[in-house]
């Protein structure tokens, strides 16, 4: 149960936000994911920029968490 | 000749007056500090030998590194070290190098403060408190460690610590670059990072502030949070805001996987 914004995640060599399988209950809003370069999908509807894999995390749908995998 | 020896006089009762009046007491030594007080570095200090160039076996002591350098070829023992749980330390002002650890806080303590410090080239952490409460990092660079730059962690009985790292510029180590086990309430804000393995590394914190921060080019995670099973510890009420992740080789920022491995770092293993 974090509350994870406004921040920026580029250019890394895996998910920019990853929200493991042990995470829960998360708030995350506002933040900005790109050119991040997963190699494989982590969750379904995952993308190389963001995955969650964990249980009930939750946004309002202000992050800018794009390409689709 | 009257008026020369009244001038000496004047000069000598002068010289004295300052430390008396500033109450700081000289080091120009490898020293054991044993009484309360606040002390001053007067040379740059060195040693090639085993121990520490400063101890500390007291509580309530100021060292003024003075814009000095303290430098140990021994990677057995650190530079500066508490030899107890003392409390109200400060350490500031100059540069650290070498040693098993820049600065050691091995058993315990409260109220530590580190700041203005150039902390470089030890064999292990560069700074290292352990089961230390209520301390705060700040203003300081910390660079070209074997292991964590900055480490923190609870006591024996896994209890929790506090308090705030800030304003540190962290590069070039082995390990974290800021790695704290079972924080409670710590602040992590406005530090720069760059070339570590995990940038910031927190496993099963509580309440912490992770803020402002810079990461660039971890070879690991940029930040992390995890629960510890070996400890016992669930992360929950942490807040990340602000911070910029780039160009790490792993996840930029990552929440809630399970570590394994107890105090080191990277051997985690997602959920």
């Amino acid at each position: 149960m974090n509350q994870i914004e406004d921040n920026v995640m580029t250019l890394n060599g895996d998910v920019g936000l990853w929200l493991g399988g042990n995470s829960f209950k998360n708030v995350y809003r506002r933040n900005t994911a790109r050119g991040n370069q997963s190699p494989s999908p982590c969750a379904i509807g995952s993308t190389p920029d963001f995955c969650d894999a964990g249980a009930k995390n939750t946004s309002a749908g202000d992050n800018f968490l794009p390409d689709p995998q | 000749m009257k008026k020369l020896f009244a001038l000496a006089l004047l000069g000598a009762a002068a010289g004295t007056r300052l430390v008396a009046d500033e109450g700081r007491i000289p080091i120009s030594t490898p020293t054991t500090i044993t009484k309360s007080g606040h002390y001053i570095v007067t040379r740059d200090l060195f040693i090639n030998g085993p121990g520490s160039i400063l101890a500390i076996g007291n509580n309530h002591v100021t060292i003024d590194l003075n814009g000095f350098s303290l430098q140990s070829l021994n990677g057995t023992d650190p530079v500066i070290r508490s030899l107890g749980g003392f409390g109200s330390l400060t350490i500031r002002n100059g540069t650290v190098e070498g040693g098993s650890a820049g600065i050691l806080f091995p058993a315990g303590g409260t109220r530590v403060v580190i700041e203005g410090v150039l902390v470089t080239g030890a064999d292990q952490d560069g700074i290292r408190l352990n089961g230390v409460n209520d301390f705060a990092i700040r203003r300081s660079i910390i660079s070209i460690h074997h292991l964590d730059g900055i480490h923190v962690e609870a006591g024996n009985g896994y209890s929790e610590v506090v308090g705030t790292i800030e304003n540190n510029l962290v590069e070039d180590c082995g390990g974290s670059g800021i790695e704290i086990l079972d924080g409670s309430g710590v602040g992590v804000v406005g530090n720069r990072i760059r070339g570590t393995d995990q940038g910031i590394a927190l496993v099963a914190p509580a309440g912490c502030l992770i803020s402002d921060n810079t990461v660039v080019a971890a070879r690991g995670d940029g930040i992390f949070i995890f629960d510890d099973l070996t400890r016992g510890g669930a992360h929950g009420g942490n807040r990340l805001s602000g911070n910029a992740v780039s160009g790490s080789g792993s996840v930029g920022i990552a929440i809630g996987g399970i570590e394994t491995g107890g105090s080191s770092t990277g051997n985690f293993a997602a959920a």
